[in-house]
């Protein structure tokens, strides 16, 4: 066996073997689900489009769209005219009665609505069901007075448009949307968490115990140990992600759709989501990996400075969450309310990639994994020039150690 | 000369540690260190394992410079025990050695065990153990390796007396059977006085004062080694 191999084995024996690394790996697989729970529980379906500016355009030729649009009127909705794409510059929803509405539902052929609402992040997507339930919630009371009792369902379809960067996204591509930039940002926060708590652990444990003075005097280089520090540390939080995972799979095959009647009301379809397209996740998983290692190098050049376990465990994590904080800013923010700086900032590559990918600029990626590749090298090249043995064990700028 | 130390320097934090410090140590012979606190003996024995870069003089370990890219190569053959290392709490005594073993590319397993003298606890794990067992597993683990250098800092620090003399009696016999170089420093002066066939005395950085145990106490009209040590603190 290599000597990488020996000390990463030793590492993730030692981790697994820990009942405190074990339940602080495994916490977050039970309690990240529940308030996923929490979150959703106080999202239920809803008509209420309160605050919301919506517009109506009736090109029917008949009297049930008439009938809607006043229906939608009443309700606070502007009647107007014109191409719904411009009318998205003044308002957040436009709903497009086509001109053979009345037609369709006369035949019995049914007939479409169009609702076609500008992109404007991942918070606003639950508003566009509660447009959708307005619409169904009017034209039921329509049909109802003027047709006789007939199945919505089979009489009317809602067809939404998004609107992103000039794209007209439809709502499988905006599940997919959805799906990889949340798989994005849950890669950002947990990977950079999960990894930074492994690292620490890995490198506070050798710190506390004196050991990596022993190790760098025996014949393990100082570019050895920090390979099999950041291999051990992966290996460590992919275990602590894969639990998390298992977490939320539990949560949405099983518990979400039991808690809510196989319905997610007002919260994006999180399962229909993740079945996004392979391209836009390959795109995100493409610009995760510099990201890791980036998140390894400041974990491990902040782990090495630290005395002790204890003090490695509340430093790396704190200065890794310090870094992704904006993250969590800039991924619930619509998009227009980002910058140009909000691209540069390597932390929001993994969900803004994919904004990029179905806005039509997949190039963007290409830019973001360069940055990002350019940064983690630059962070391990800083790493192997700052730190050596005698800075470690004596910690030369403080002029600590024994003598 | 397995070891051979000239005009040693070392600053740390704009403190000059060490002075000047020469000294050797061949195959088969055990080195000795002592000191106050602060004196500079375990920043010589990190200079010696090449975990220190000196600012002046040289250190050379089995011929080679610590400081040359082919220190790497000799470091199979040299072991060092820091102070206050402390093996892994969940791993057993057995997987330690076997670690550390495979670090060194080493299978003396069963041979650490056995000089430990953990016996069936060897398969319990390390935090089970107690502070003198654990230093204990890793004495014998750095004997077993058989490196032709041993760098030892405080050996016996906090083992029990029964088990201080059996670790002691494991290095004599271990250097008189495989003429190991042995570097140690210690404050116990039975101990130096046990293990060492030279001593060198350490005050501010720098060997006040060298020589066999004996020579030393007769030197210093001392009736032990710690007598002496104290007359020669005065004398410098």
């Amino acid at each position: 066996m290599g000597l990488t191999a020996i000390l990463v084995l030793k590492d993730v024996r030692e981790a697994l073997r820990d009942r405190r690394v074990l339940g602080s790996m495994l916490i977050p697989a039970v309690v990240l689900p529940i308030i996923a729970l929490g979150i959703s529980a106080g999202g239920g379906p809803s008509n209420n489009v309160e605050g919301a500016s919506i517009a109506v355009v009736n090109m029917d030729a008949g009297v049930l769209g008439s009938e809607v649009e006043r229906g939608l009127v009443r309700r606070g909705v502007d009647p107007a005219r014109g191409d719904p794409l411009r009318l998205l510059d003044g308002y957040s929803a436009v709903i497009y009665i086509p001109r053979n509405f009345t037609e369709g539902i006369i035949r019995g052929e049914g007939t479409a609505i169009r609702l076609y609402v500008k992109y404007q992040g991942v918070l606003a997507v639950g508003r566009y069901r509660n447009v959708e339930g307005l619409i169904r919630d009017v034209t039921a009371t329509v049909l109802s007075e003027r047709v006789g009792v007939i199945s919505l369902e089979e009489a009317l379809r809602i067809e939404v448009g998004v609107l992103l960067e000039g794209r007209v996204l439809g709502e499988g591509e905006i599940g997919a949307l959805i799906g990889a930039s949340a798989l994005g940002f849950f890669m950002v926060i947990f990977a950079s968490v999960a990894l930074s708590a492994s690292i620490a652990v890995a490198v506070g444990t050798e710190k506390e115990k004196r050991m990596l003075e022993l190790l760098l005097a025996a014949p393990v280089s100082f570019g050895r140990l920090i390979m099999a520090k950041t291999a051990s540390s992966i290996i460590l939080a992919a275990i602590q992600l894969g639990a998390i995972g298992a977490g939320f799979w539990i949560y949405i095959a099983t518990l979400l759709p039991a808690l809510t009647n196989g319905s997610t009301g007002g919260v994006p379809k999180v399962a229909d989501s993740l079945q996004g397209t392979v391209g836009a996740l390959v795109h995100v998983v493409v610009v995760t990996v510099p990201l890791v290692l980036l998140t390894v190098a400041i974990s491990l050049l902040v782990a090495l400075r630290a005395e002790d376990l204890r003090t490695a465990q509340m430093t790396v994590p704190n200065t890794v969450f310090l870094l992704v904080f904006p993250a969590f800013l800039l991924y619930f923010a619509p998009p227009e309310a980002l910058g140009n700086a909000a691209y540069l900032y390597p932390y929001a590559h993994p969900f803004l990639v994919p904004l990029k990918v179905f806005g039509g600029d997949p190039n963007f990626t290409a830019l973001a994994l360069a940055l990002d590749s350019v940064l983690a090298v630059l962070a391990f090249v800083g790493l192997g020039r700052y730190m050596n043995a005698e800075r470690i064990i004596i910690g030369v700028r403080r002029g600590r150690g024994r003598t | 000369m397995a070891i051979n130390v000239v005009g040693l320097r070392k600053r740390i934090g704009g403190r000059e540690v060490l002075r000047d410090v020469t000294f050797s140590v061949g195959a088969g012979q055990v080195y000795g260190l002592v000191g106050p606190n602060g004196a500079g003996k375990t920043t010589t024995l990190r200079a010696v394992v090449g975990l220190v870069r000196p600012d002046g003089g040289r250190v050379q370990v089995l011929g080679v410079d610590v400081a040359d890219m082919r220190f790497d190569r000799v470091r199979r053959d040299v072991a060092y025990l820091p102070e206050e290392v402390m093996p892994y709490d969940n791993l057993t005594g057995r997987e330690f050695v076997e670690f550390l073993h495979g670090l060194y590319g080493r299978d003396n397993v069963e041979e650490a065990l056995e000089i430990s003298g953990l016996g069936g606890r060897a398969e319990d794990k390390v935090k089970t153990y107690s502070r003198g067992m654990k230093r204990r597993l890793l004495v014998a683990a750095l004997l077993a390796l058989r490196t032709r250098v041993l760098v030892l800092d405080e050996p016996t620090a906090g083992v029990d007396v029964n088990h201080a003399v059996a670790l002691r009696e494991a290095i004599r016999s271990h250097v008189e059977a495989y003429r190991v170089a042995v570097l140690l420093s210690s404050h116990n002066m039975l101990e130096v006085g046990y293990l060492c066939d030279y001593v060198g005395m350490v005050s501010d950085g720098r060997i006040i004062v060298e020589g066999a145990p004996g020579d030393l106490e007769a030197r210093f009209g001392a009736r032990n080694l710690e007598e002496a040590f104290v007359k020669a603190l005065r004398w410098a």
